[in-house]
């Protein structure tokens, strides 16, 4: 079966093994992280993306600014983009739904919730 | 599930991120007391214990998540103007933090976070008292931006317009590889002259291109820009306002009650320490070996008896603990490669932006790890051979099209333990080694004959021979070739080897053997015409019984058949020049450096066991001697280098 790349994009080392250990038991899934807005920008180029998990706020450019980036693109409005934020910020995730992102979770999530989410968005 | 992991890194993350929560609380206490403003230090701030929250919530430590929300909102007011920044925020702030160390020692010393919190929760709210400031009359201005900044932003944006700053959007096309450095570039050139607001980037019809544009706010005109005929870019002069604002000034005194114990459990050591430990590690192995020896050689005369049996138990239980001692000193000195690798890669990015080759590259064991002191020997030579892959194995872009090839040249660095050894590999998908030219070369150098029949392996092999690269050379076999012998000659140093594989057009791997660790190494002890060496048994592939007339002549040299093999068999006595050869053949010894194996004649196997190598000095250097070891008391041998001892007969 086809492999999954799904980029992970944080700046918590943290947060994105946290993710990355409720995920890896999902069959033929692979991660790629990325701890800035910066280096997701230059990693999609490369293909192969099947899913991008974005935080919100993070340094260099934020979250809804690389989602923006991906939905305007012709080349990867496809990937489906799962928005991830803390439950103050309801403005931004609003934001993030306008720009269209396929999904969001709102911190703290559990592990279940973000499996089931990822799972829906990769047809699994 | 790797739980574990994630907690350990949680717990140094929550660290981090507290010191770097002082130290930009102290850079912002300093600027106060200036009177200046500092957005982004307090954007950072705001953004530090956001992420705190954010990771002490998924991890279950809702106390700790619950403060860290409660600083974060507080933080969120300042920076969105809604609470005057002033010293006694600093001072709250500062005691906010002391708090979450506090509960992070908790986690690491008990497992959970409770702590009582709700004092300074109340104390927080307390300082509270600013009123929210009416944010409008700008909507209009940027709808279609709007959306993309987050709240944060479009607060900044307000204020630079409130304060009737220039408010420009500047467009920029970069190349998708280099744009963070080109960005940061630009944006530290801006914000000497004002306030970046948002870099937005944005998809270009081009690929591999990006666009990106900036929202900048800037007292100054658009013709005095800092970026003025630097760059190429489109500019946009965004609403024009004229209202502003005065700044008021705070004194500020920091906090100087603070806490110096670290949570986290790493000590860093002088490596010369450990150097020290691990050779008196090396000194009890040897004394060991001996004393196994001597045991052995004593229950011979005890016969069964007790007192034979609880010898032999002590000595292994001994023999058991000593083992592990080494084995715990060797560990303290291994470190991953990955630090090495990701140092590469960056330069590595450098080189293919300055020569214009784009390059894609893939790390694969990177935590493998290798003796402190062979890492840190290896960044020159694994530099030299990466140089020589981008420089002359990627080729040019439109070289690669007109090949079918991806646009992006493929560098891959990987690493693997086997055995005593570690395996690092740098393969490039570029154009191989032309070994025509290298023939060519050999030719016009007068070290082969024209007509003479040379076998590839040879023609690679000549690749590290001193002399033969010079710059000359190098450009023109347009292929490799620069500095290669002092790859080599480095890796010797190390005990360890480096092979190529290349193939026309596919590509070429530079695949380097290493050992595991320098200090102590397996080896046997072997006694040809009388004299005993040792051989690291790293490099000794098998040892087979033989007759005399085993050996043959195959074109005039002597070698051996091994399971259909030809492999050729060598005399020390010849390496060395004794001038004589061995009475009895009885047993050879197929080492193997690299590729390349050979047949070592030899008459005794005395043992085997760990031997401490000790280097022979700065200025005794022998070929095929990789230095001295003492076996039993006072009994000096000589362990061989099996690479030098390769080098030293191929070279007829």
């Amino acid at each position: 079966m086809e492999n999954k790349r799904i980029m992970i994009v944080d700046d918590s080392a943290s947060m994105r093994s946290f993710i990355i250990s409720c995920l890896e038991d999902i069959d033929n899934v692979s991660f790629f992280e990325a701890k800035t807005g910066f280096e997701a920008l230059k990693e999609l180029p490369r293909g192969g993306i099947a899913l991008i998990i974005s935080d919100i706020n993070m340094p260099d450019i934020n979250g809804l600014e690389l989602l923006n980036f991906v939905k305007k693109s012709e080349y990867y409005k496809n990937i489906p983009v799962l928005m991830i934020s803390t439950e103050t910020k309801e403005d931004d995730l609003k934001r993030a739904l306008t720009l269209g992102a396929d999904a969001y979770l709102t911190k703290p999530f559990s592990s279940q919730s973000l499996k089931d989410e990822v799972k829906k968005l990769l047809k699994v | 599930m790797k739980e574990n992991k994630s907690l350990k890194e949680f717990i140094a993350e929550s660290e981090e991120l507290s010191e770097s929560i002082e130290k930009k609380l102290f850079e912002l206490s300093d600027l106060v007391a200036e009177g200046k403003e500092s957005p982004d230090l307090i954007n950072a701030i705001f953004r530090d214990f956001h992420s705190l929250k954010g990771i002490s919530g998924m991890f279950g430590f809702s106390n700790l998540s619950r403060l860290a929300h409660e600083l974060e909102s507080f933080l969120d007011k300042v920076r969105l103007g809604k609470v005057e920044i002033s010293e006694k925020v600093i001072d709250i702030i500062l005691k906010g933090k002391e708090i979450i160390i506090s509960i992070i020692k908790k986690i690491v010393a008990e497992g959970n976070d409770s702590w009582q919190i709700d004092d300074f929760m109340e104390s927080i709210s307390l300082v509270f008292t600013g009123e929210a400031v009416k944010e409008s009359g700008y909507e209009s201005v940027m709808n279609s931006l709007k959306n993309v900044l987050t709240e944060y932003e479009e607060h900044r944006l307000y204020e630079n317009i409130k304060k009737g700053k220039n408010i420009y959007s500047i467009q920029f096309v970069f190349l998708i590889d280099e744009f963070d450095e080109k960005l940061s570039e630009i944006t530290n050139l801006l914000k000497g002259h004002g306030e970046v607001i948002s870099t937005l980037p944005k998809p270009s019809d081009t690929p591999g291109n990006i666009i990106f544009s900036i929202l900048f706010a800037s007292d100054e005109k658009e013709e005095n820009l800092p970026i003025k005929n630097k760059y190429v870019y489109e500019i946009e002069k965004i609403g024009n306002y004229s209202v502003s604002k005065e700044q008021k000034d705070k004194e500020i005194v920091s906090d100087s009650t603070q806490e110096v114990k670290s949570i986290s459990n790493t000590i860093r050591v002088d490596i010369s320490k450990l150097d020290y430990l691990m050779n008196i590690v090396g000194e009890i192995v040897t004394q060991k070996s001996e004393l196994v020896r001597l045991i052995d050689s004593i229950r011979g005369v005890l016969q069964k008896s007790e007192l034979n049996l609880n010898i032999s138990k002590a000595m292994t239980s001994l023999e058991k603990k000593i083992n592990e001692l080494q084995e715990a000193v060797m560990s303290v000195r291994m470190v991953p490669l990955n630090q090495l690798f990701e140092k590469l890669e960056r330069n590595l990015k450098k080189i293919s932006h300055e020569i214009g080759k784009e390059v894609k590259i893939t790390i694969k064991g990177g935590d493998t790890e290798l003796d402190k002191f062979i890492v840190e020997e290896l960044g020159d030579p694994l530099m030299h051979i990466i140089r020589n892959s981008i420089d002359h194995g990627i080729e040019s872009k439109e070289e690669r099209k007109a090949l079918g090839k991806p646009e992006y040249g493929q560098i891959d660095f990987l690493a693997y333990q086997k055995g005593n050894n570690v395996f690092i590999e740098i393969r490039d998908d570029g154009r191989g080694i032309d070994l025509e030219k290298v023939r060519q070369k050999l030719i016009n150098m007068g070290k082969i004959n024209k007509d003479s029949e040379i076998s590839d392996d040879y023609l690679i092999q000549s690749l590290f021979m001193p002399g033969f690269s010079t710059k000359d050379a190098a450009s023109e076999l347009s292929g490799r070739g620069v500095g290669l012998d002092v790859v080599k000659s480095n890796l010797s140093r190390l005990r360890g080897t480096v092979d190529i594989k290349t193939r026309k057009n596919e590509g070429t791997s530079f695949i380097l053997t290493l050992p595991l660790t320098l200090i102590i190494v397996q080896a046997i002890v072997i006694k040809t015409s009388s004299k005993i060496f040792a051989v690291p048994i790293s490099f000794v592939e098998e040892v087979v019984e033989i007759v005399p007339q085993d050996i043959i002549k195959i074109s005039g040299e002597d070698a051996i058949n091994l399971r259909n093999t030809a492999i050729p068999v060598i005399y020390l006595e010849d390496v060395f020049a004794f001038n004589r050869k061995p009475e009895h053949v009885k047993f050879l010894i197929i080492i193997r450096a690299g590729e390349k194996r050979v047949g070592l004649v030899t008459e005794e196997i005395v043992g085997q066991g760990d031997i401490v190598i000790k280097n022979m000095g700065k200025y005794v250097r022998v070929r095929g001697i990789a230095g001295a070891t003492q076996i039993g008391y006072g009994k000096t041998i000589l362990v061989l280098d099996p690479p030098g001892i390769l080098e030293e007969v191929s070279r007829v």
